[in-house]
């Protein structure tokens, strides 16, 4: 079944669950038409309305999955954030796409240290302390912040692919039981909804040189080597041997399905939040202070405390 | 209904006599049709030709569950085969009427009765005298309503048996 069927078969559970409730009452069947010799056909037709009414609603339980989020969607989101870092990372090297190597510009920070290495007075000593020493610390934060986000987009990805393939195993094995329903030997089934076992922590970062942030990156289990899945996939047995018992099975399995999706986007959720909680609460771990010296003025470029302070040599 | 309920409606499975003379095709869920091979039909009796009917009955029975299985299988992703033991008492209960069941059908002139046990223990009555007064494509389809009549008596009566103890109102 493609995605797009969704709609399509669940509307035909539906019907299935009427035809074969009838069946198993002893009406008969027949290319579209319900019948019972000692009935006529009125009052076949109330008991067939009857019925109808009891399974109203079966399709709709699926309508909170056929306009779900895509997962390509995600996919393309995260490459996007990947082609990102790779363009920082490859600054100047001429590599395109997400392929990624180390940036030598980034390393030329060392040249600077050694540059400046005659350089005293305050606006020197800020410099070192505050922007040379805590550089490698704010560049691997601000790129935890990136890997956060694009883990976010790759979550989100597997999570809606996790509950679409939920959503599609629970559609198809309600109709299979309700085909089986009245063969020789049905088999009890079970669903198999795999959103929670879908993401997982992918590792925690923490950085060194004195600044100490600890956040998790996620990603989506199955794309992301290593991954360590939150939770389980879950099977739901159910007993295939009467049209309602199904369709409650089927009730049953939606209701947890969508749990999963809410505990898993509350993951995301953290994630997202304790990023933005440490922006928020630790710039610093993020952005240099920005220096003294940028609101120099000429009165005071040359002031002992405040201005440029003096080079050796 | 479901690719299931479709592909169990459309599947064809065969028997062959164990001496070759005859070959049984079940179709479209409750048609058969019957090939005679080596001449067979026109030198045999009425009673033998009712046992070698019952014998490619089972075959048949037994070919079309395989199948079904293997239907089952392919569609749900579950291949386990046959049956465990019963989880229930209600189950044991259950598959015991089930395999009680005795099932009927007869062509529309009542020359071939067919009759089955659980599915298992076939009987096929052939009126004596039928062999030498039907032609052979006459008495297939004679051959052809009994079993199509025996197949949906069977349904029909497990379909009671499962309202009786699966029914809604059951526990």
């Amino acid at each position: 079944m493609s995605w797009e069927q969704l709609g399509d078969h669940a509307a035909k559970i539906q019907q299935s669950a009427i035809i074969m409730d009838l069946r198993q009452r002893g009406f008969g069947y027949d290319k579209g038409r319900v019948y019972d010799s000692s009935m006529t056909d009125e009052q076949v037709q109330t008991v067939v309305d009857i019925t109808a009414g009891r399974f109203a609603g079966v399709a709709a339980m699926f309508d909170p999955f056929i306009k779900t989020a895509d997962p390509a969607g995600f996919d393309r989101l995260s490459e996007r954030l990947a082609t990102e870092v790779a363009h920082w990372l490859n600054a100047g090297q001429g590599k395109g796409g997400t392929e990624m190597a180390a940036n030598p510009d980034l390393g030329r920070m060392d040249d600077v240290k050694n540059l400046v290495e005659p350089w005293f007075g305050a606006a020197a000593v800020n410099f070192r302390d505050n922007f040379l020493s805590k550089w490698p610390g704010i560049t691997a934060n601000q790129f935890l912040l990136i890997m956060i986000l694009k883990g976010a987009a790759e979550a989100e990805a597997g999570v809606w692919r996790a509950a679409r393939a939920s959503i599609d195993d629970i559609a198809h094995k309600a109709q299979a039981a309700l085909d089986a329903m009245l063969d020789c030997n049905p088999k009890d089934l079970a669903f198999l909804l795999t959103v929670a076992g879908s993401i997982g922590a992918v590792g925690g970062f923490v950085t060194t040189g004195g600044l100490s942030l600890t956040l998790t990156v996620l990603g989506e289990v199955s794309a992301s080597a290593g991954a360590i899945p939150f939770g389980d996939k879950k099977e739901l047995p159910f007993s295939g041997k009467n049209a309602m018992a199904i369709v409650n099975a089927v009730q049953g399995a939606i209701t947890e399905l969508i749990g999963q999706v809410i505990a898993a986007e509350n993951k995301i959720l953290e994630s997202l939040n304790a990023g933005l909680s440490a922006v928020a609460g630790s710039s610093d771990l993020f952005i240099a202070p920005r220096p003294a010296l940028a609101d120099a003025t000429p009165a005071t470029i040359r002031d002992e405390t405040a201005g440029l302070g003096s080079a050796l040599g | 209904m479901g690719e299931l309920a479709d592909r169990v409606e459309t599947m064809r499975v065969r028997a062959t006599a164990p001496d070759g003379s005859l070959t049984a095709e079940l179709y479209d869920r409750d048609q058969l049709t019957l090939t005679f091979h080596n001449d067979y039909y026109r030198q045999c009796d009425d009673d033998d030709l009712g046992r070698r009917l019952a014998a490619v009955a089972s075959l048949l029975w037994v070919a079309r569950t395989r199948e079904y299985e293997r239907i089952y299988s392919d569609v749900t992703g579950d291949y386990s085969t046959g049956e465990g033991p019963p989880a229930t008492e209600r189950e044991r209960d259950w598959r015991a009427e089930r395999d009680a069941i005795e099932a009927h059908g007869a062509s529309e002139d009542g020359r071939v009765r067919v009759r089955a046990v659980g599915l298992r223990n076939w009987t096929v009555t052939i009126r004596p005298g039928t062999t030498r007064t039907l032609d052979e494509q006459q008495f297939i389809a004679a051959a052809g309503q009994a079993a199509g009549a025996l197949i949906r008596d069977q349904f029909t009566r497990l379909a009671a048996l499962s309202n009786k103890y699966y029914g809604n109102d059951q526990p």
